[in-house]
């Protein structure tokens, strides 16, 4: 049977936290458990506001949680986050789970953060319609992520051959789409609520919103390992209720939600305030995952390539944690 | 004979060994070199990567230009340090003080000045490979005997002369020592540049295996690259051998 | 020309750059999005040493457990290596086989199984340093007069004793020049490694400045590690100095 690194060092924390119990210790005071919540990339009201919101206004610490945000450079870091234990749970665009299980890797989405695909196409000056985009670089987060599936799905919508016709490069957090698109290094991004912010900036402008190229679909999600879904299940479903408290509040406190954000991220809150009326609709109510959607994503993914075989749906999520009562 | 057979025992034991460790561990983090000669097949059959044809023949131009222009930059600023004193003197310590910063941090300013394309993996590799040409000219130069020179001169013959005749054969050895290492220095900078971030060439393909979790085939580009890489040099080391018997 | 007119010289190059970039990029012949002005990068870097400061730090000492580890590991293997004949010419090959191949090569993986933390920097940082450090102490092992250890058996000394009292005080010169130039490795290690897969330490910081175009704040931070690095080894230098005074 394969053995995982993890599961080594889990046999061994749990050894150790068996024999460390702490069942003697009086007083009814449960000192807060710290949790990593990996976000994918810093530069996404929809990644990012929620969970800011939840550790500045004490959401996660009236869960007894004492939580820390970890940012990282796109969903394959994310993957490598979470794996390693450097993050305890995940958020990010949906099909990390269904193309990152299929690897092999012990993940499975837990609840759905944002629904239907906010991630925009944003373009440069010289760029007028979508076809003069060929020849060209579109930039995205790094090979693998959602925005790379997206860009793949666009050329192959368009006809075009994702290696000659266009190139998909992996250029970084939002700093960057913007400094690549300023130089002519790209002439397009995909990325989420964040093409609002490129706009603000000059930098480029929103041609299109990816929504038109996906029937269904789930933007994002938040994702944990099988292992920690087993062994840390309390714990992910009180920072799943820390953060979904944080969707309560940015629906019912635009301006409070839009000035933790901008602040938080380090965006302009005119900007913010764009994205903001981007993602509100769509965030998540409760958690709970379209499976409709989740097929035709895997169909989708099946259909670029991208996806080799088709594993039963369920063992990409679980609905244990759905849904998220606040 | 007997070191041959140790040496064959050797590389057997250790790929036995890594066999041995990696077959219960999880093989999308642990891969077998068993399983290697099938995934290079599969990698040819079904392409599951960009096309690896052209990106190792970016890779190949972008080297021979990194090189090119290190050995052009690495002869002229040797010699100029090394004919002339004064010069010499008051620039090799800076030059000295350069080949104390760890070479990596040039980087991000050459991505940042060049972009993501070629330019500023040629220029990393100029970067890194002059070094070692620049100090072997001027450790060459000072090995030439004053005497010689002295003596050529004084039998009439021109400077250049003088520089074809006595010069070159005596620095000849110490020279393409640094010829050498440059040349590895310079497969090694246009390698970095582009795994640190890039469009194409082999160093884009593996970050690509890297991050879609391709781990198999991540490894069978690792290998070949290291295979190629020693190639070249083992190549250096050939020409080596051969200046340093040709200068006696 | 006597030295402080060698020192003034180098001042005056070093000074007539400055200038001449500070012409360049006034008339417009450089453009201040890639090559930001001398005035910007020298306000630059007082914010950006705030910033990096910590982070400096924190490279600083996944650099120094690297070394240490390197050290260990590159003294060990090459006193072996240098001293047993058989070991030396059955594994030398190999040895500079690893050491030929871009070490870079391996650091996906590195990254894929330690994580993108601490512990992959610090491998890295290792793994850069212990080869030539391994090399140079197994040349300097070779190159001790075998006389001084036949002289030294034929007087009774026993295998421990000939390599603590005769080899290795006779190493040492190539012990010291082999971690003088293993600190440099180390840091182009855990550097490599923070810029490919990190989150915290300076190579992180910036690998992120340059893709975001922050031209003045990369140049200020590339100037402040390279004064560091350039101070470490100085330093060591003078240690080294001090110590084969002593010697």
């Amino acid at each position: 049977m394969a053995t995982t690194r993890r599961s080594f060092l889990k046999t061994i924390a749990g050894g150790t936290a068996v024999a460390t119990s702490g069942a003697w210790r009086p007083g009814p005071a449960r000192a807060a458990t710290a949790v990593k919540v990996g976000c994918v990339v810093l530069g996404d009201l929809g990644i990012n506001a929620p969970t800011m919101i939840g550790i500045e206004k004490g959401f996660f610490k009236e869960n007894d949680l004492d939580a820390e945000m970890v940012p990282f450079k796109g969903g394959p870091d994310l993957l490598k986050g979470v794996l390693s234990g450097a993050a305890d749970i995940g958020l990010t665009g949906a099909t990390d789970p269904l193309v990152f299980r299929e690897r092999g890797t012990g993940i499975r989405a837990i609840a759905t953060i944002l629904e239907k695909n906010h991630f925009t196409l944003t373009v440069g000056p010289l760029i007028k319609k979508v076809e003069d985009l060929k020849g060209g670089s579109i930039g995205v987060t790094v090979v693998g992520s959602t925005t790379w599936v997206f860009a793949r799905m666009l050329a192959k919508k368009m006809g075009w051959d994702p290696e000659k016709d266009i190139k998909i490069v992996g250029v970084g957090g939002l700093d960057a789409q913007a400094a690549a698109l300023r130089r002519g290094e790209t002439q397009a991004c995909i990325f989420g609520d964040a093409g609002s912010v490129l706009e603000a900036q000059g930098v480029g402008r929103i041609l299109m919103r990816l929504d038109e190229v996906t029937p269904k679909w789930i933007s994002l999600v938040a994702y944990a390992t099988d292992d920690l879904i087993k062994t840390k299940r309390d714990t992910l479903q009180r920072t799943l209720r820390g953060i979904f408290q944080g969707h309560k509040f940015f629906r019912d406190n635009p301006d409070e939600s839009i000035r933790i954000a901008s602040k938080g991220i380090g965006w302009p809150e005119p900007a913010a305030r764009r994205a903001y009326d981007l993602v509100k609709p769509l965030l998540s109510v409760d958690g709970r995952m379209d499976l409709d959607a989740m097929k035709v994503m895997q169909d989708t993914l099946l259909d670029l390539g991208v996806l080799k075989q088709r594993l039963p749906l369920d063992q990409h999520y679980t609905t244990e944690f759905v849904p998220v009562k606040i | 004979m007997k070191i041959l057979a140790w040496r064959l025992g050797i590389l057997v034991a250790i790929l036995a060994v890594w066999e041995a460790v990696a077959a219960p561990l999880n093989p999308l983090f642990y891969v077998r070199p068993s399983v290697l000669p099938g995934a290079l097949l599969g990698m040819w059959r079904v392409p599951d990567l960009p096309p690896l044809g052209e990106h190792v023949w970016l890779t190949l131009q972008e080297i021979a230009g990194a090189y090119v222009l290190a050995v052009a930059a690495g002869l002229w600023l040797g010699f100029l340090l090394g004919l002339r004193r004064t010069v010499g003197r008051i620039y090799e310590p800076l030059l000295a003080a350069l080949y104390a910063v760890p070479s990596v941090v040039w980087y991000p300013s050459l991505m940042l000045f060049f972009g993501l394309g070629s330019a500023s993996k040629i220029a990393f590799g100029v970067a890194l490979g002059f070094f070692p040409i620049v100090l072997s000219v001027l450790a060459g130069i000072r090995q030439v005997p004053a005497t010689l020179v002295t003596v050529a001169q004084s039998m009439g013959a021109r400077p250049f002369t003088v520089f074809r005749k006595v010069m070159l054969p005596a620095m000849a050895s110490t020279m393409v020592g640094g010829l050498r290492a440059g040349l590895a220095l310079s497969v090694v900078g246009v390698l970095v540049g582009e795994i640190l971030g890039s469009r194409a060439g082999i160093g884009y393909v593996i970050n690509y295996a890297y991050g879609l979790m391709m781990t198999r085939e991540y490894a069978v580009l690792a290998v070949i690259a290291a295979a190629a890489v020693l190639a070249i040099d083992t190549a250096g080391a050939l020409v080596e051998a051969r200046v340093k018997r040709w200068a006696g | 020309m006597g030295r402080l007119g060698v020192l003034a010289c180098q001042a005056a190059s070093l000074a007539a750059v400055v200038l001449a970039w500070h012409v360049a990029v006034r008339t417009g012949l450089a453009d201040p999005l890639f090559v930001p002005a001398p005035a910007t990068v020298a306000t630059a870097l007082w914010t950006t040493a705030r910033e990096a400061l910590p982070r400096l730090g924190d490279t600083l000492l996944k650099t120094l457990a690297g070394y240490a580890l390197a050290v260990g590991l590159g003294v060990a293997g090459g006193l072996v290596l240098g001293s047993r004949r058989l070991v030396h010419a059955v594994a030398m090959p190999y040895v500079v086989a690893a050491y030929g191949v871009p070490k870079i090569l391996v650091l996906p993986w590195i990254a894929l199984t330690l994580g993108l933390g601490t512990s992959t920097a610090v491998l890295t940082g290792t793994l850069f340093a212990v080869f030539p450090i391994l090399l140079m102490v197994a040349a300097g092992v070779r190159d001790v007069d075998p006389t001084l250890v036949t002289a030294a058996v034929s007087m009774g000394a026993t295998r421990g004793q000939v390599s603590r009292k005769v080899l290795l005080p006779a190493v040492l010169p190539s012990v010291l020049a082999g971690m003088r130039v293993g600190i440099v490795f180390a840091m182009l290690g855990v550097l490599l490694a923070e810029m490919f897969a990190g989150t915290r330490g300076m190579g992180f910081l910036m690998q992120r400045m340059a893709m975001a175009f922050k031209a003045s704040e990369l140049f200020a931070a590339t100037l402040i590690v390279s004064i560091l690095s350039i101070v470490v080894v100085l330093s060591l230098e003078h240690l080294n100095q001090r110590l084969s005074r002593w010697r």
